[in-house]
């Protein structure tokens, strides 16, 4: 049973990390993080196979060929299968990435973006302003995310832009919850209220003490956000609100998956099965650690 | 009451505790840390022995591996820990915790986190008679009630479905006391038991520890890094440095006639010694020994003013010439024959304070800061969103006084007394609800926007947690010229400049400029606190206990460091302070704060030797002083009672419900502060003590 | 307690209110109005203005949400079209059906989350730990209809264990009798609420463990166990109550892709399927009944935090 560190007062082991500013010192201690390691390699390889692979690897992704469908991993020329309209499955794999991965760091970054400067705005000023901007807040985090992601999807006809819009504008909600915690309990450090004791501004407090301080909250949540942006695109593939075919994508390649499950046609599911679960978990791995390298430096 | 160590010895079948040779380690990243190398002591029935050192001592390590609390990554790597003749560093898990609770009990520093919120009290104390004891519920309930009465807790009966949050902090502390007593323990460990609590209640605490002991013939074990909580209390002290012990004596030994030299530098460091003089206090240079890597020879040798090469090479033993007071010293200080057991050393009389400043200044001086009928109230509010204010808390209730040019106010008074809240609104951080505050004439309250900022440039605060008031991402020497960037004062290169002589100004290098905060102390980040607060040249500092969070060494270092500028620059202070011996130092006129009221303010002499409201003899009563005699003279002193609640205060006088001369018109008619001497010294009371 | 309960409740009423009132402006947003999408892009504008004036869709917007309003504090939650039916008879058929499957899921997700996470947290840094840990990773990262389709392509074509399709028909005490055919649906929500639930159980326990009354209670002779069961949990389980009341958004949005897997008819699957056609009616009655859950679950998290944290007061 680990017991507690003794009382204050007895000094930690001798600074063991030297004079660094923070933007050297977090990819420092993130690379000593294994599993940020494999996850930012995970992501390094997905972008190249989605966005550098199908201009070496050719495959047939727009007419159908129904001679060649349905064929399991390994037959020749199609290493890892075909599906149900004779589109082989590793080309399709990384062409259907390519949404994947543009969707979710879209979403993820305009929802950061935006739900940062909304919470930044709302715990900095307080008052009535805040309790406004997250009154609406609230409002929509009533629906669940999924609900109103389907409304919309189902009003629109779906377009990667708009899904990107549709995506960011059901998750902006966590970064600003979040960013207005952070800022609220930021503007009551001794540092923030010394600077406005010396005179300083608002506009000097958010930019130089509070945003910078916040950084750190914003980075971590944008990378679990980019998670589930992709996961969210996937689900509304799955459900047929995704872009329609020929295009090929992740979550819709799943759907054509579980028709064919009572025929065993394990390779149509297992494939993207594995390519989302890949990225997210990378993503998540890296979001973990870099929670872990702010974290550290905060400490004294 | 002192029992000589060798009657204690011969009352009981020899000592309760017998520790000899104890080594601790701490793994660490690179090695592991030697928190307690060799460390041999005693204690004996009825005995109170206090431990003392600095941060890093290791004096907390010790404690804790007694009760192999160790935390992760700490085991005990040598030595023997004999309680009655069993080994207590051998024993397995199941063994170690029949002992934990049952024949020692600990006391923990804050109780507020030492307790299990969500478990009433009752339950918490009854803890350790249900592991222990075959005792029925009505049996524990009995006995639960029995202890909380025994240390004092009002109506325990009634108390015992309370929880930890539902009571005050000294009141938590008895809780804690009770849950240590509860299976009747040979042997107490105290860590820091007062440290966190206001020193009224401090001392009532450490009263209640004395009594028990006596009472239930314990063995006491004081850890405290506070030489006046020892002076008054112990029989006798081991003084820790460095993993070791360098001292060990009976109490009036140690005070009377120190031997090491490390003992002697932490008296001299102490501010109530050079009260009288004024003079500057002795601050040991450098910082403690690193304990992964120990250096050969005496730890204290790099520091020390008297270390020879031998010093540097050989490691001294602990060894004493007399029965009784061991050193571990080859070239010790002080008399090697003391006449007798009582002091040789000259202890300054503690009593007098300097009488030439603070007359002078209170008279001739312009006055630089004028607070008149500052009020603040804040609200209380309940419930989560629509939060309705439930009442308000008189934080600051009509407080007027002045500061001379160039003179140091010290304004004392325990937690919630406003203290804080005034150095606040001086500098300009809050808005009182009423009043005036008159900095150089002008009346600051009322200015907004450009011209406020320019007359904030005149006052300035520095924190009491230094790490807290500099922005862990900036640079120090972006963080110094930030001030000057706001008002725009200079260039670059000028900025640059004079940040560097800032840094040189408080006594560090150029190179400091470079660096994060975290990178340094806690004293280097308090004198960075000071740099950045003299930037804009302010004639008015306002300190708010910088350095209570520093060990006494460091804070001797810090205090001349403030004497020096005040005097370079000519720079007035308010000195905020719950801990009236460094104020008493400092401070040429004392204000003394009660629950949101200025009960007594005057030249520091008159305040303390002379004074006139009750609730000053108290504070002065319950300060510790690192003096036994004088202690021991005023045990009988002190406040009694706990602190009403700010949000409903007493009427009339707040005083009054700890007053023992209280009469009923105390709780009609609020007195109003009385000229007693044409020197200023005025005090608020309606039947102000008599002094001859 | 009561005036904060009151409060609370109102404030509730209000968010409702809110949500149900953009619900209603987005499905107002498609081109055509809600007539086009009812009739079909077959029909004239003629056909269109008629059902348009006949079903009030002309009317300006508040008033059309007056009105939706005013039916439903009748009892009236609207009419599907296309499922012939009334929207307050369909959602009075398929919710219980999404109870059941929720909190048969919860319950089973609870009872194995919470010890996970507390030996977790105790064997933190071990083998045992990143084992778990990373199992869970995987978990949290696979989407809801992934752990879905994988458990169906396992358990059902491989194994043959179990039925691949949810119970279609019938009320709550039919579809509990085919227990058979209800296992891999709760696996699924089970599976991906453990993921979730685990971890906060370990993170909010580590916090706990480094807490200094443990170190009080150990001073005091108890054991790791009884630490961690008379003190730790009753810390840890704190916020795991609330956790419960706000994860239920995110319960329901499994809830239905799960439904959607395998064909169970609940209210997640009505809302997809009533979605792909464009049938408002339902799905505006649905989404206002998710909102006063996601509501009701909030409130309830709430609740049970002023309930059991003897420190909070709520005047």
């Amino acid at each position: 049973m680990p017991i507690p560190d003794p009382a204050p007062g007895e000094p930690l082991a001798q600074q063991d990390e030297p004079a660094r500013p923070m933007w050297r010192l977090v990819p420092q201690i993130l690379l000593r993080n294994k599993l940020a390691v494999a996850g930012l390699g995970v992501v390094v390889f997905f972008v190249l196979f989605c966005f550098i692979g199908p201009l070496l690897y050719h495959s047939n992704q727009e007419l159908a060929n129904l001679r060649t469908a349905d064929l399991p991993p390994g037959s020749p020329g199609f290493p890892l299968g075909t599906d149900d309209v004779g589109y082989d499955e590793l080309g399709r794999l990384m062409i259907g990435g390519q949404s994947a991965l543009e969707v979710g760091l879209a979403a993820a970054a305009i929802a950061t973006v935006f739900g940062s400067l909304w919470g930044a705005v709302a715990g900095y000023l307080g008052g009535w302003v805040d309790v406004i901007m997250m009154r609406i807040v609230d409002t929509l985090l009533a629906t669940p995310g999924l609900f109103l992601v389907l409304l919309l999807a189902s009003i629109i006809t779906p377009t990667e832009g708009l899904l990107i819009l549709v995506i960011a504008f059901s998750s902006w909600l966590g970064p600003a919850r979040l960013v207005r915690g952070e800022t609220l309990s930021l503007r009551t450090r001794d540092y923030v209220q010394a600077v406005r004791m010396m005179g300083g501004g608002n506009r000097r407090t958010i930019l130089r003490h509070i945003l910078p301080n916040a950084i750190g909250v914003i980075v971590v949540n944008t990378t679990f956000q980019i998670a589930d942006a992709v996961l969210t695109l996937a689900a509304l593939s799955f459900l047929g609100f995704g872009i329609p075919p020929p295009h090929a994508d992740w979550g819709g390649m799943l759907s054509k998956g579980t028709d064919f499950t009572a025929n065993d046609y394990w390779w149509m599911i297992v494939w993207p099965g594995l390519c989302i679960v890949l990225i997210v978990v990378a993503f998540n791995f890296l979001g973990d650690a870099l929670q872990d390298a702010f974290e550290v430096r905060l400490r004294k | 009451m002192s029992i000589d160590p060798v009657d204690a010895g011969r009352a009981g079948s020899g000592p309760v505790l017998h520790v000899e040779d104890l080594r601790t380690e701490i793994a660490v990243r690179n090695g592991a840390v030697r928190a307690v190398d060799g460390v041999s002591f005693t204690v004996g029935r009825g005995e109170l022995l206090g431990v003392v050192g600095e941060s890093g001592c290791g004096k907390t390590m010790t404690a804790l591996s007694i009760m192999r609390l160790l935390p992760d990554g700490g085991r005990i790597a040598g030595g023997r820990v004999l309680l009655g003749g069993e080994d207590l560093a051998t024993l397995s898990d199941k063994e170690i915790r029949q002992v934990r609770g049952k024949r020692i009990g600990m006391v923990f520093q804050d109780p507020m986190t030492s307790l299990n919120p969500t478990i009433p009290i009752g339950r918490q104390v009854a803890e350790p008679l249900r592991l222990h004891t075959e005792l029925s519920s009505r049996q524990i309930t009995d006995r639960v009630t029995e202890v909380l009465e025994l240390v004092g807790l009002p109506q325990p009966a009634k108390r015992l479905n309370a929880f930890p949050h539902e009571l005050s902090g000294g009141m938590r502390q008895r809780v804690m006391i009770a849950r240590a007593l509860a299976c009747d323990p040979e042997l107490l460990i105290a860590d820091e038991p007062t440290t966190a609590l206001d020193v009224t209640i401090q001392q009532q605490i450490l009263e209640l520890i004395d009594d028990l002991r006596s009472r239930l013939g314990m063995a006491v074990i004081l850890v405290t890094h506070d030489l006046g909580v020892i002076a008054g209390r112990a029989d006798r002290v081991a003084v820790m440095y460095a993993g070791r012990i360098v001292e060990v004596t009976d109490t009036n030994r140690l005070f009377g006639n120190p031997r090491h030299p490390y003992t002697e530098a932490l008296f001299e460091a102490l501010p109530e010694n050079a009260a009288k003089t004024r003079d500057k206090l002795y601050s040991i240079p450098g910082l403690p020994p690193d304990l992964v890597t120990p250096p050969t020879g005496c730890r204290f040798a790099a520091r020390c003013r008297y270390a020879t090469e031998q010093c540097r090479t050989e490691d001294p033993p602990l060894r004493g010439d007399i029965a009784g007071h061991d050193y571990a010293c080859f070239f010790p200080v002080g008399d090697p024959e003391p006449q007798s057991a009582t002091r040789t050393h000259q202890i300054r009389r503690h009593d007098d304070v300097s009488e030439d400043d603070s007359t002078a200044m209170a008279q001739q001086a312009e006055p630089l800061l004028e607070v008149e009928n500052l009020v603040k109230t804040f609200p209380v509010t309940a419930g989560l969103v629509l939060r309705r204010r439930v009442g308000s808390v008189s934080a600051i209730a009509d407080v007027s006084f002045t500061v001379a040019d160039g003179e140091t106010f010290g304004l004392v008074g325990e937690s919630g007394c406003g203290k804080t809240t005034i150095g606040r609104s001086i500098v300009g951080m809050e808005q009182p609800d009423s009043g005036a505050i008159r900095i150089g004439g002008t009346e600051f309250t009322a200015l907004r926007g450009k011209e406020r900022r320019q007359r904030q440039r005149n006052t300035q605060l520095i924190f009491q947690d230094a790490y807290a008031a500099l922005d862990p991402r900036m640079r120090v020497g972006a963080i110094l010229s930030e001030p000057l960037a706001i008002h725009e004062v200079g260039n670059r290169a000028q900025r640059t400049k004079r940040v560097h002589d800032l840094l040189g100004e408080v006594g560090l290098p150029r190179s400091a400029a470079d660096r994060y905060p975290h990178e340094f102390s806690g004293g280097q980040r308090q004198r960075i606190g000071l740099a950045r607060a003299l930037a804009l040249q302010p004639k008015l500092i306002v300190a708010d206990e910088p350095v209570s969070a520093l060990d006494v060494s460091v804070q001797a270092q810090i205090l001349n460091l403030m004497g020096d500028l005040r005097r370079r620059h000519g720079l007035t202070y308010v000195f905020i302070s719950h801990d009236l011996s460094v104020v008493r130092y400092l401070a040429h006129t004392i204000g003394v704060m009660y629950l949101g009221k200025l009960v007594e303010v005057g030249p520091a002499k008159a305040v303390y030797n002379r004074p006139r409201h009750p609730y000053t003899r108290g504070l002065i009563d319950t300060i510790p002083v690192a003096d036994p005699w004088a202690s021991k003279a005023r045990n009988d002193g002190g406040v009694r009672g706990e602190l009403p609640s700010a949000v409903n205060p007493p009427s009339g006088c707040r005083f009054r419900t700890r007053c023992p001369f209280a009469r009923e018109i105390c709780a009609e008619e609020e007195p109003r502060l009385r000229s007693f001497e044409p020197d200023g010294h005025r005090a608020a009371c309606h039947f102000p003590l008599e002094v001859g | 307690m009561t005036g904060y309960l009151i409060r609370r409740i109102l404030q509730s009423v209000l968010v409702v209110v809110l949500a149900s009132f953009v619900t209603f402006l987005l499905t107002d947003l498609l081109p055509g109005g809600p007539a086009r999408a009812i009739l079909g892009p077959r029909a004239t504008e003629q056909q269109i203005q008629e059902f348009s004036h006949a079903n009030g869709y002309d009317r300006p917007i508040p008033v059309q949400y007056g009105i939706w309003i005013n039916n439903i504090l009748h009892g009236d939650l609207g009419y599907s079209v296309k499922l012939n039916q009334s929207v307050g008879a369909l959602i009075a058929d398929r919710l219980p059906k999404t109870m059941v499957l929720m909190v048969i899921s919860i319950a089973v997700a609870l009872v194995v989350a919470v010890p996970l996470g507390i030996y977790q947290a105790r064997r933190r840094d071990t083998l045992g730990d990143y084992a778990v840990t990373s199992l869970s990773f995987l978990l949290y990262a696979m989407p809801g209809f992934l752990v879905a389709l994988l458990l169906v392509l396992v358990f059902s074509t491989g194994l043959g264990w179990f039925s691949p399709t949810a119970p279609q028909t019938g009320d709550v005490g039919q579809i509990l009798a085919q227990g058979n055919a209800l296992v891999l649906p709760v696996a699924t929500l089970a599976l991906i609420t453990i993921a979730t639930f685990s971890r906060y159980v370990r993170s909010s326990v580590m916090e706990n463990l480094t807490q200094e009354y443990v170190r009080t209670a150990l001073a005091n002779g108890a054991g790791d166990g009884r630490v961690m069961v008379v003190h730790v949990l009753r810390n840890a389980m704190i916020p795991i109550a609330t956790l419960l009341g706000l994860s239920l958004p995110s319960l329901v949005a499994g809830a239905a892709i799960t439904e959607s897997v395998f064909n169970y008819p609940g209210m997640g699957y009505t809302f997809i399927g009533e979605a792909e056609v464009r049938d408002y009616p339902v799905v505006l009655g649905i989404a206002l009944v998710v909102s006063v859950a996601t509501v009701v679950g909030s409130l309830l998290a709430d609740i049970a935090y002023a309930t059991l944290d003897p420190r909070v007061k709520y005047g």
